[in-house]
């Protein structure tokens, strides 16, 4: 108890700061244990669907812009022929058009593997592989009553005598592997469907040339010498793997071996820098942290140098002295434990919401790990206990009698001081750099919508059939007359992204595809082009997409010709104003518009309806008479005004620059207040010295000068320090330039400006008489 | 009459090479048990070093010293700490209360480093010697409630609460006017009556002359009272 009231009495003046500091360990700790966890599936050897262990390599091709191609099957059997390697196998996708047994022809993405693959990886897959495929559940529910209705039934392709007999659904784990949504799971054995030639022996050539082989290759475990991913890339890349009378174009990229299992070491690169920008925060958080810790408790040990000099004379030991410090990091340390909880939730809750991360790690245990959570929290046990214990121990190093109490900091303490100063101020410069750009983008990108604010967006989903919509376009329907109504495949703001290979783009663009009706740009009131009523080919463009064919050397957007991959090729007949479909605030999406055709021959899961509120009474009456007759057993998903859609995505921007500026505040307090308080330290050391030099007649501006100047000096070093990193970690997304970094120092140096002002405001109400007064 | 401390060759020096200042240059003395003994001299003679030596604050740099027959160099820290507790009280020129503790919480402190003494008995045995030295009616003040002639009447009562063998004050009226210093000596000189060797290092020649015995110090060495 004792111990307690010392504690509290110690460090009462403190508490404001302890909080703050521990809300800053418990950033720190949810931090690390975050980075542990998104660090173990990152690194892992294996995607989650192989569950096997064995020293795994993949051979493939990496194209310019890091993603992979497949290589010929020779490369594959000449990897398999090599020493050190016990097995090999492949994964070729390729999509394909199947009938199914209604009738209906359909495109589905197929991976083909080799035969012995599936135990090679310890694939769960039932039956013998040889003897049908397997189909994905998601695929089984579209297309079949249900998973078991779909067993045995029978997939057709023309050059398929017998077709295909479904063996298998495939576990969930096994739907998407890599960058591939696995619809059908098939051997390689049906692989001459593929085929252009029937004819032996071109087609084994053809099958053998053919680059679309994804290879995977298990090192023998006997093997003396442990084999190198580059070794391997060395030697094959040094083969001829052509195959004699087969060209096929591989420009443009190279052979290349991964350690582990990499389909898409693209994602894993972004997904590493993402990684290791999560590192560099939280080792520069750590770092603000130990100091600024480090500095609290050696201005508490500076404070207590007496009394606890006191009490060793009086026959405490250190044991007594570090009780109510031992006290002090134990609530610390609890009160940080509970929020880094809360924090950690919060942090797994964002992970899971990103999306691109949830698609690579294939993965939902994103869930809280105690095991890395107790690790993090050991850890900031550890630096605080070294924060509590160093100062203490410097100062029960001193003698008990000591006529000169040296109060004066030594040279190399000055010099790591002002080193940690200036990374402190690195990192906050950086922060504030950030906040600005995400702002200036923001305003950069902030666009005045011309929506409607009466147009409503309903949504519909229903099991996928036909929908004949051609009545409703043209005005037929009784009730809704053409041009009240337009309708999207797609919602507002989840246009599908599509990624556009044009050999005049100098690598893949990501572009928004919405297939809309023709009446959807006048509804919408975007200006520009309008496709004609009859809209049945062609595609329009947004301004976004323009300025990117423009920047990719089309001479003329209108009239030319562009390869959207599953649509083949298509005129742009039109260029649209930019609608908000990625908010307000976000860098317009470039989008593609193409026709809804309406046919009866298209399935649909969702339609989405859009018309005016107001006089709506009528339209939607008449819309629900179409869906009752049209799509019996559809439901209505959403209804809302389509500003209300755009206003959800403004509050992400919003959320994104809150947090930003929320974690930029958050830096900036805890270096604001360790100078403050380092400040606030030297002055009560050198009070009597600021007596003397008021007392010989220096004016005040001139001691602060002396204190600012050093702080100033700081702040130059680490705009330039500031500078280089943000260029080196060039966030995706954000945009930073020399002035935004200068803008930023400028904002510090006031900020410093006035910190270093606050300690003289009690200096300049105290009496001289008061300051030369030795204590 | 039994040696309590017993100094042989003492020597006592500050800093290196060129700064070496010699502060005590071979110092003899042995004070016996309930001795009265005031140590006198010129500033910068070396009587609060000396004192602080005797007191197990610092060390000598040679020579031998000696407390109740036990060899004090050759203690560790923690066994220094352990004799100071138990058996020296220590009164300062400028009183040494911890500021945010009560008068009855500071009497205690010496009594909490005590591990044969029942937490129980800590308020109790506080308050009795505050009582002795007049200050039944200010237990719960802080110093800073308290005149300078209180704070080192408190500062006296923390002394005496482990019921030291030895009791060492540096300059104890130092910083009181003439009426509080005479009341603090007087609490002194009672407790050296009831037995306890008093040691004390002052200026003022008046209350040197109150004690058994003075020693005069100058330049490091001692001089007897007659020189």
């Amino acid at each position: 108890m004792f111990n307690l009231t010392l504690m509290w009495k110690q460090w009462q003046q403190h508490l404001g700061k302890a909080l703050w500091l521990t809300c800053g360990f418990a950033l720190c700790c949810a931090l690390f244990a975050l980075c542990m966890q998104f660090g173990s599936i990152l690194f892992q050897p294996t995607p989650v669907w192989v569950s096997q262990s064995h020293q795994y390599f993949t051979l493939a091709r990496v194209q310019q812009d890091g993603r992979l191609a497949g290589i010929n099957r020779q490369a594959l059997l000449a990897a398999e022929q090599m020493d050190n390697i016990a097995q090999a196998g492949y994964l070729f996708p390729r999509p394909a058009q199947l009938m199914l047994p209604d009738g209906t022809e359909h495109k589905f993405n197929l991976v083909y593997f080799s035969p012995g693959l599936p135990d090679l990886l310890g694939l769960p897959l039932s039956g013998d592989h040889e003897k049908g495929v397997y189909i994905s559940e998601a695929m089984a529910n579209l297309h079949f009553a249900s998973a078991e209705a779909a067993i045995g039934q029978r997939l057709s392709h023309p050059r398929l005598a017998h077709g295909l007999v479904i063996q298998g659904i495939l576990p969930a784990s096994v739907n998407q592997l890599g960058p591939w949504q696995n619809d059908v799971f098939l051997s390689g054995e049906y692989m001459h469907m593929l085929a252009p030639f029937t004819n032996e022996p071109m087609l084994s050539r053809f099958l053998l040339a053919v680059p679309g082989y994804y290879g995977i290759l298990v090192a023998n475990p006997k093997a003396q010498l442990k084999l190198s991913a580059e070794a391997l890339t060395e030697r094959l890349s040094a083969m001829d793997l052509s195959v004699q009378g087969m060209r096929m174009d591989t420009a443009g990229s190279k052979l290349l071996v991964l350690p582990g299992i990499q389909l898409q070491p693209e994602k894993f690169t972004h997904l590493y820098r993402l990684w290791l920008l999560a590192i560099v925060l939280l080792l520069g958080l750590a770092v603000l942290l130990v100091a600024n810790t480090t500095a609290l408790f050696s201005h508490q040990a500076m404070t207590e140098m007496e009394n606890n000099r006191i009490r060793l004379v009086l026959g405490a030991d250190m044991l007594h002295l570090l009780r109510p410090q031992w006290l002090m990091a134990a609530i610390m340390l609890t009160l940080m434990a509970s929020i880094a909880w809360l924090l950690l939730k919060l942090g797994l809750a964002a992970l899971h919401q990103l999306q691109e991360l949830a698609q690579y790690l294939q993965t939902s245990d994103l869930s809280t790990s105690s095991g890395y959570f107790v690790i993090a929290i050991l850890v900031m046990a550890i630096l605080l206990g070294c924060c509590m214990h160093i100062p203490l121990w410097q100062m029960l190093k001193t003698t008990l009698f000591n006529r000169q109490m040296t109060k004066a900091a030594s040279r190399g303490q000055l010099m790591v001081g002002q080193a940690m100063l200036c990374l402190q101020l690195c990192l906050a410069t950086g922060i504030v750099s950030i906040v600005f750009a995400v702002a200036q983008d923001r305003w950069r990108f902030e666009q005045q919508s011309n929506l409607p604010p009466d147009l409503i967006q309903q949504s519909v989903a229903q099991r996928p059939r036909s929908v004949l919509i051609q009545p409703l376009l043209s005005g037929q329907y009784p009730g809704l007359a053409k041009g009240d109504l337009a309708l999207s495949d797609r919602a507002f703001d989840q246009p599908i992204s599509l990624m556009i290979e044009d050999p005049r783009f100098s690598k893949a663009v990501e572009v928004g595809v919405l297939r809309v009706s023709p009446s959807y740009f006048a509804l919408l009131s975007l200006s520009g082009d309008r496709p004609p009523p009859d809209w049945q080919q062609g595609v329009i463009v947004n301004q976004a997409a323009a300025a990117l064919l423009q920047d990719a050397g089309f001479e003329k957007i209108k009239g030319s010709r562009l390869d959207i991959g599953f649509e083949g090729k298509q005129n742009i007949i039109g260029q649209a104003a930019n609608a908000p479909h990625t908010g307000r605030y976000n860098a317009p999406m470039p989008m593609l518009y193409l026709p809804l055709k309406g046919a009866d021959n298209e399935r649909h899961t969702e339609l989405h309806f859009y018309f005016a509120s107001s006089p709506a009474d009528s339209l939607e009456q008449a819309l629900e008479t179409w869906l009752q007759s049209a799509m019996p057993g559809a439901r209505i998903t959403h209804k809302r005004p389509i500003t209300d859609v755009v206003a959800a995505q403004d509050r992400l921007a919003n959320q994104l620059l809150g947090g930003a500026a929320l974690i930029a505040l958050l830096l900036l307090g805890v270096v604001v207040l360790n100078l403050y308080y380092q400040l606030k330290a030297k002055f009560s050391l050198q009070r009597l010295d600021f007596g003397i030099q008021l007392a010989v007649g220096a004016p005040l501006f001139v001691l602060y000068w002396q204190n600012v100047r050093g702080n100033l000096i700081s702040l130059l070093v680490a705009i330039g320090l500031a500078a280089l990193a943000l260029n080196w970690l060039s966030i995706d997304g954000l945009t930073f330039s020399v002035m935004q970094t200068l803008a930023s120092g400028l904002f510090l140096g006031i900020v410093i400006s006035l910190v270093t002002w606050l300690p003289f405001i009690p200096l300049q109400r105290t009496t001289l008489a008061s300051l030369l007064k030795q204590h | 009459m039994n040696n309590l401390i017993h100094l042989r060759q003492a020597s006592k020096t500050f800093g290196q090479g060129a700064t070496t200042h010699n502060v005590l240059k071979g110092i003899d003395l042995s004070i016996d048990a309930g001795e009265a003994v005031a140590i006198v001299g010129p500033s910068g003679g070396g009587k609060s070093t000396l004192l602080s030596i005797l007191g197990l604050l610092d060390k000598t740099s040679g020579g031998e010293y000696q407390l109740k027959g036990q060899n004090v160099n050759a203690l560790t820290r923690r066994q220094t700490s352990i004799l100071r507790n138990r058996h020296i009280g220590w009164v300062f020129q400028n009183f040494s209360l911890i500021g945010s503790l009560s008068a009855l919480e500071n009497v205690a402190l010496p009594l909490r480093y005590n591990p044969s003494i029942p937490p129980s008995d800590y308020a109790r045995l506080s308050k009795q010697v505050l009582e002795q030295v007049g200050l039944a009616d200010k237990l719960h003040l802080r110093p800073d409630a308290l005149s300078g002639g209180q704070q080192q009447r408190v500062a006296v009562a923390r002394a005496l609460v482990n019921q030291p063998a030895l009791l060492l004050a540096d300059e104890p009226t130092g910083n009181l006017d003439s009426h509080a210093g005479e009341a603090v000596m007087q609490l002194l000189l009672e407790c050296h009556q009831r037995g306890t060797t008093l040691l004390m290092v002052t200026h003022d020649n008046g209350l040197a002359k109150r004690c058994q015995r003075q020693i005069f110090l100058k330049d490091g060495r001692i001089f007897d009272a007659a020189d």
